[in-house]
């Protein structure tokens, strides 16, 4: 990734260059509604014959952020919290700002399905 | 107004939890008034660090591990993250410990089932009441232990000695020993003082309640008035200590007998009182410490969060607040001695402090990202001189509760 | 800004874990060469403070001015520390050799712990505390000057 520091972007919203590892690796992911659906955990990047390398997806889930870990702390982290991962297409991006906001509503996306299964058995809990 | 006059008695109610008022007193006894000073540190340092963590939390309405992991990145943000939760469930065993302490004395079931009762009080409490109710009810009823201030004017301290006590000085002691176990009481009392769940709390709590830039004047003024107040609870304990604990050769370890000072006082009404407040200081401590370890794993991973949303849509956070009430009360229910327990967590907290103010300090110094509300000079001056301090009381923690056979002595 | 943000956390993580590794290193190196320090002087302040808090139990039962409930169960929280205390001190009796301040020291904390006990168990009859406060007293006049020079330096 230590290459693509600076990216220009022609989607809509994001028409300014932006510093991937600082505005948008490890910074929160909100859905349509402001609902957060998890963090920037890695980058899919493609590398393009014109402008080098460039974002495609985020990758969003345990999955994603294990193989930052060690290897020896991945299989712990693979234990415990499985390796889920969520491709987001970087065309689902509305803006980048103080969190990444997408387009779509989490549900949508397949993000955050952890939080709606547990929620749905909270909500029998009274006062759930 | 009222909502700035609560949020400054709600500081203040929640600034004394069960290892401070166990150090300062224990350091009143055993030093006199020698570690006053060392309470006006903690207490400059807890504001510059609150504020701070308020301003960024009302500007850019992010709490605290949402800027670590952006700050630092994952791996070492993931090591603060565990290192953190882990003292904050070590913290709250020990509160839940004190309170099940304190709930003895009044009716005289097991030990044991009154830390089951916590549980499941501190439990109901989160799940059932509003965030601000939260903070109000424990927050205030805290208050109570402001029998301790009517204690130590009851003493008739000589204000002079009180007042040159602020300025820092090392006493006069008469062996290497006692020298170690004054640098170890030094650093606990600054722990306990800037306990990291606070700041924590106090961040994710300023978004809880939807802060706005607008806000950051109200934060100032709950930070510095709400936290001097409390200060001058903590000195008041260190002054109960000496005056009245130390002439009797008494070192507290338990709640109840510190309590036996408003007793000597003011009869069984200051009894009351003062296990009261106890009882309120201490569950708004474990309540805050698993919120704490709450709000930073679902920062951390970018889970939906906050008490502001009905449980079944933040449901990893609830499950995670009550798992640790549940290891903290596993912890407790091994038997472990209480009284210990605070000892290692006051001094485990310590040591992660740097860890979580660095990227504190970074953020709200930052004008890209804090643009006009970014720390001005004093800010700036402050938060460095109490990063250096934080920084050398970490390092010395651990080699200090060896040195002194666990701050025994 | 970013990179530096990790690499200062990165290198208190490791300042702090040096720390204790060195502290317990140093801790262990002590122990196995050195001559161990005796920490008698520790369980003998202990137990001067919890007959000084015994006693202040007492009192307070005898002046009405604690509950019968809470001399009840503060004192029953009491005994069970000092009962750890005379526990040491017996290990410590047979163990040093029999060391002086150990051998005074137990029977006195033998006797207090019989004086706690049953300052809880009398603790609805404030009037009962008046002769536990006073012998209580006397072991606490005993303890400190027995704490205080067992103290290193």
């Amino acid at each position: 990734m230590s290459g693509a520091s600076r990216t220009r972007s022609r989607s809509a919203g994001i028409d300014r260059s932006i510093h991937l590892v600082r505005d948008v690796v490890d910074h929160e992911v909100v859905d349509a509604h402001q609902l957060p659906c998890g963090s920037v955990d890695d980058l899919e990047l493609e590398l393009d014959p014109r402008d080098g390398l460039r974002p495609v997806a985020l990758l969003i889930g345990p999955g994603a952020w294990q193989r930052r870990l060690p290897s020896w702390l991945a299989v712990v982290a693979r234990w415990i919290a499985g390796s889920a991962e969520a491709r987001v297409p970087w065309s689902e991006i509305a803006y980048i700002g103080e969190r990444v906001a997408l387009r779509r509503t989490a549900e949508e996306l397949g993000l955050g399905s952890a939080d709606r299964r547990l929620g749905r058995w909270i909500a029998r809990i009274p006062g759930g | 107004m009222l909502e700035l006059f609560l949020g400054i008695l709600t500081a203040m109610g929640g600034f004394v939890e069960i290892g401070e008022l166990t150090f300062a007193v224990n350091a009143g006894s055993k030093f006199g008034y020698g570690l006053l000073w060392v309470a006006a540190v903690g207490t400059i340092g807890i504001i510059v660090y609150g504020e701070m963590a308020g301003r960024v939390a009302a500007v850019r309405g992010q709490p605290v591990f949402n800027l670590i992991r952006e700050r630092v990145g994952f791996d070492a943000g993931l090591v603060t993250l565990v290192a953190a939760v882990a003292v904050n469930v070590l913290t709250c065993a020990a509160e839940i410990g004190a309170i099940a302490l304190v709930w003895q004395l009044f009716v005289d079931w097991p030990y044991r089932a009154w830390v089951a009762v916590a549980f499941v009080f501190l439990a109901l409490a989160v799940w059932v009441l509003p965030f601000q109710w939260i903070e109000r009810v424990f927050g205030l009823g805290g208050l109570l232990l402001v029998v301790f201030l009517a204690v130590a004017v009851m003493e008739a301290p000589d204000l002079a000695e009180v007042g040159a006590a602020f300025m820092p000085r090392m006493p006069a002691l008469e062996s290497t020993q006692e020298y170690l176990l004054y640098a170890y009481y030094s650093v606990a009392l600054l722990s306990s003082i800037m306990l990291p769940y606070e700041v924590y709390f106090y961040s994710s709590g300023a978004v809880e309640d939807r802060w706005k830039p607008a806000d950051v004047r109200r934060n100032r003024l709950i930070v510095v008035l709400g936290f001097v107040l409390g200060s001058l609870l903590c000195v008041a304990l260190i002054i109960v200590g000496s005056q009245f604990f130390g002439p009797r050769h008494v070192e507290p370890q338990l709640p109840g007998v510190v309590a036996t000072s408003a007793a000597a006082h003011f009869g069984v009404a200051g009894l009351l009182i003062a296990i009261g407040g106890m009882f309120f200081a201490f569950a708004g401590a474990a309540i805050e410490t698993a919120l704490s370890a709450a709000y930073g794993i679902a920062q951390f991973f970018g889970w939906p969060w906050g008490r502001f949303r009905p449980p079944r849509e933040a449901s990893r956070f609830t499950i995670t607040w009550l798992a640790v009430f549940a290891l903290a009360t596993a912890v407790i229910l091994t038997g472990v001695d209480p009284v210990s327990v605070v000892e290692y967590s006051i001094v485990f907290s310590v040591v992660i402090l740097p860890l979580t103010y660095l990227p504190l300090l970074l953020v709200a110094g930052d004008r890209r990202i804090m643009g006009e509300y970014a720390n001005g000079p004093i800010a700036r001056a402050l938060g460095w001189l109490y990063m250096g301090i934080v920084t050398v009381a970490a390092l010395a923690a651990i080699p200090l509760l060896i040195l002194t056979h666990g701050g025994q002595g | 800004m970013r990179w530096h943000a990790a690499r200062w956390v990165r290198w208190l993580q490791v300042a702090v874990g040096l720390s204790i590794v060195g502290a317990l290193g140093f801790a262990t190196f002590v122990a196995v060469t050195g001559k161990p320090q005796s920490t008698l002087y520790i369980t003998l302040g202990e137990l001067r403070s919890r007959a000084a808090e015994s006693l202040e139990i007492a009192r307070g039962s005898a002046a009405s001015r604690l509950t019968p409930n809470f001399v009840r169960a503060q004192a029953a929280q009491l005994a069970s520390r000092i009962a750890s205390l005379r526990d040491a001190l017996a290990d410590a009796e047979t163990h040093d050799g029999g060391v002086a301040d150990a051998r005074t020291a137990r029977p006195l904390s033998e006797r207090l712990l019989a004086l706690t006990r049953e300052l809880a168990e009398r603790a609805d009859t404030p009037s009962a505390a008046r002769p536990i406060e006073r012998e209580l007293g006397a072991i606490v006049e005993r303890l400190v000057p027995l704490a205080r020079s067992a103290r290193p330096g």
